[in-house]
């Protein structure tokens, strides 16, 4: 008896929809995409869609990201949905005594973000969509393996790494430039532009924790 | 497609998993880098012991300079091994982080105490104090000393043993 129930049950929920991708792809997707892509919940609330046959269009993504989101949501689909929603609330109790961690990617989710590179961009691509479509727990695995990527390595290395052209951080900066406490603070947002050229350019192990 | 096209929700987010001694690297690679590491998000947990995962601060002036600059109005929690306990730290946090409210005194790896005697100002705004006390020294004075600022907090933590 108990099974007819929950057979019922799982065959009158399904609700599928179609997306479709900036290259014209189309897609089916289910309650675990729905669930965790908090721009799609949104969307459907808001256009109450009753034909689910027409495509809905996400014109900023990819088709193979697209697919690769759909992928990561299946496989996380029975995952607690507690990350928490942004680090903007009060609750400054919660995880106060732990620093934030990325080493703490799971073994799935590293060999899924494996597939995605710098070298071809599609490393940015993944998080772009993820950020897109508010994918909380796709944006972190992709979030957290750039930390990874950044950690240990000096501001040069990491312009090497990402191929970013170096931009002299000195106009602009409404910092005070006092040339007698420069000298002594080494705080890098006392420091001249020259000084701090010099230093981008030589490993800068002098910042202030050090 | 590059690292330039994420959103600075995006890099902020990546910010936040690196400690504040790798952000401040990070804030030397560009402009853009530089301006979203003073992001007030990412210097609200402050992290100084080396033993919990935190970072090891081996210069305490050029750390009075950070207090100032970064930590200001975005610092809610912050936690300060034996050695950063002075009173010029004490006195920076006191007058530029009003938002501080649950601040951890490590005392446990002291042999002795700074002098407090010109202690005059300790952070008044401070929901929870935790502190950890040594084994060998008595903390007595000191909290006499910062009792006075307590007023507003709701729980005081005490970890060790205390010694009478």
């Amino acid at each position: 008896m108990a099974t007819n129930v929950e057979e019922t049950y799982l065959y009158s929920s399904p609700t599928t929809f179609k997306v479709s991708s900036k290259d014209g792809e189309i897609f089916d997707i289910d309650d675990s995409f729905i669930n965790q892509s908090k721009t799609i919940k949104n969307m459907l609330n808001v256009l109450d869609i009753a034909d689910n046959h027409m495509p809905i269009p996400l014109q900023n993504i990819k088709g193979t990201m697209l697919n690769a989101a759909i992928v990561f949501c299946k496989y996380h689909k029975n995952d607690l949905l507690s990350i928490p929603d942004d680090e903007d609330e009060d609750d400054f109790e919660r995880d106060a005594y732990e620093p934030r961690r990325s080493d703490d990617i799971s073994e799935w989710d590293k060999e899924f973000i494996k597939q995605f590179t710098v070298e071809e961009g599609t490393l940015f691509d993944i998080i772009m969509a993820a950020n897109y479509l508010d994918i909380k727990a796709l944006l972190a695995v992709g979030c957290k393996t750039i930390a990874n990527m950044v950690r240990g390595k000096n501001s040069d290395q990491v312009r090497q790494m990402f191929n970013i052209s170096y931009d002299p951080p000195g106009e602009g900066l409404n910092t005070p430039r006092n040339s007698v406490t420069s000298k002594e603070s080494g705080d890098n947002q006392l420091l001249t532009t020259q000084e701090k050229e010099s230093r981008c350019k030589t490993p800068s192990p002098e910042l202030m924790y050090d | 497609c590059d690292i330039s096209m994420l959103s600075d929700k995006s890099l902020i987010l990546i910010f936040s998993y690196i400690n504040h001694q790798e952000l401040l690297r990070c804030s030397l690679v560009c402009r853009r880098w530089y301006q979203l590491s003073k992001n007030g998000r990412l210097w609200r947990r402050v992290y100084l012991r080396p033993e919990y995962h935190g970072v090891h601060v081996i210069n305490a002036n050029k750390f009075l300079s950070v207090i100032s600059k970064r930590f200001t109005l975005a610092l809610q929690y912050i936690d300060l091994p034996m050695d950063l306990i002075t009173v010029d730290i004490l006195h920076e946090l006191a007058n530029k982080c009003p938002n501080l409210k649950h601040l951890t005194l490590d005392f446990s790896a002291a042999m002795q105490l700074h002098d407090f005697h010109d202690l005059n100002m300790f952070p008044c705004n401070l929901k929870i104090i935790c502190i950890c006390l040594s084994d060998v020294i008595f903390l007595e004075g000191f909290m006499r000393k910062i009792y006075p600022y307590l007023s507003s907090l709701d729980i005081l933590h005490i970890i060790g043993k205390l010694t009478f």
